[in-house]
């Protein structure tokens, strides 16, 4: 039996490219005696290594975000406004670069501190520490499981410094399909107020 | 000519509420594309509340409280002390917002705000604009309004 992290080693190498839907949990803890909310949205997400992922939100409202390689996109339909920003910039300590970018376990534990997680519905679980200490993440825990030809991706959970979870599940997940280069491409609307902050 | 309001947005019940979420964008108009963008949740009134501004996948950026105690910013792992909520969100967002008007403007009452011109036509769809002119440069904020409560 593999460990966790053999897994994710096993997922990196296995997968050039991926596509999944996926469900997006948010869950503000109580505050002062209020219950947790939880919000939710889902979509479609897309990564081709070594630096290329796309997110989808379809609901409750639509947004896409692109990395294309040099830049993050982040556009909002209904307020048509699109933020870009240079991706390394915010890149190397994210979620996705656990998932879409990183080349090897090895490059990922340059910005994480990983350990083997339990095994949790099923799922094997790798839990990510950032090196930086300061930052606005605690940790990331990523829940894989062997699956038809290689290791799915079928969890990525975020605990960020406020104690906010948020959790994105992946179902129908796709290993190396072929993906157009247009699908991290993005071209902003012609009316779309574009900002670079 | 009158836009039917598509059935994602919400009608905000008119009256008051002290919580509210959504998503904001902010442009200054410097020449440097001074932008900021965030889905938030704002709780309370002008006396006390807290603001908060999330990433696209749900962690919080930073936090934004005050009270009669003072104005608290809260970011990447450390928190920075203000004497007003304005001074604040200048401080994150690169311009004062006038957070007077703008519990009023999400509770689709249109109060001034000194510089500043609010649109609340497009209110019942969840949609406010305000554009400030004065002072310079101008900075043009947009509203979407997902859900108005009084927890």
């Amino acid at each position: 039996q593999p460990t966790a992290i053999e897994q994710l080693d096993a997922f990196i190498r296995g997968t050039r490219s991926g596509r999944a839907a996926f469900v997006q949990t948010v869950t503000a803890p109580g505050r002062e005696g209020s219950a947790p909310r939880t919000k939710t949205s889902s979509g479609v997400f897309a990564f081709e290594r070594p630096a290329r992922f796309r997110f989808d939100y379809k609901k409750p409202f639509e947004q896409i975000i692109v990395a294309d390689g040099q830049t993050l996109w982040l556009y909002d339909v209904d307020l048509n406004q699109v933020t870009a920003r240079p991706q390394a910039q915010t890149l190397a300590s994210t979620p996705a670069a656990i998932v879409a970018t990183a080349s090897s376990v090895s490059a990922l534990q340059n910005h994480f501190v990983l350990e083997n997680g339990p095994e949790v519905e099923g799922l094997q679980w790798v839990l990510a520490r950032p090196r930086q200490a300061e930052g606005a993440l605690q940790s990331i825990r990523v829940g894989l499981r062997e699956g038809r030809g290689g290791v799915d991706l079928v969890a990525l959970e975020i605990l960020d410094a406020f104690g906010q979870r948020s959790t994105l599940r992946f179902s129908d997940f796709e290993r190396n399909p072929s993906l157009p280069a247009s699908l991290f491409q993005f071209k902003p609307p012609p009316k779309a107020d574009v900002l670079r902050p | 000519c009158a836009t039917t309001p598509r059935p994602d947005t919400i009608q905000p019940a008119l009256g008051r509420h002290n919580h509210w979420q959504g998503r904001f964008a902010l442009r200054v108009d410097d020449g440097q594309d001074q932008a900021f963008y965030a889905p938030f949740e704002l709780h309370g009134n002008m006396q006390e509340a807290w603001l908060r501004l999330y990433s696209p996948i749900g962690t919080v950026l930073a936090e934004l409280r005050w009270g009669p105690g003072g104005a608290q910013l809260n970011r990447d792992g450390r928190i920075e002390l203000y004497d007003s909520p304005e001074s604040m969100s200048e401080a994150l967002l690169g311009t004062r917002i006038p957070f007077a008007a703008w519990f009023d403007w999400l509770d689709g009452i249109p109060t001034e705000a000194p510089g500043w011109a609010v649109d609340l036509a497009n209110y019942p769809m969840g949609r406010l604009h305000a554009v400030r002119t004065d002072p310079q440069p101008s900075v043009d904020l947009r509203i979407i309004l997902e859900d108005a409560r009084s927890s």
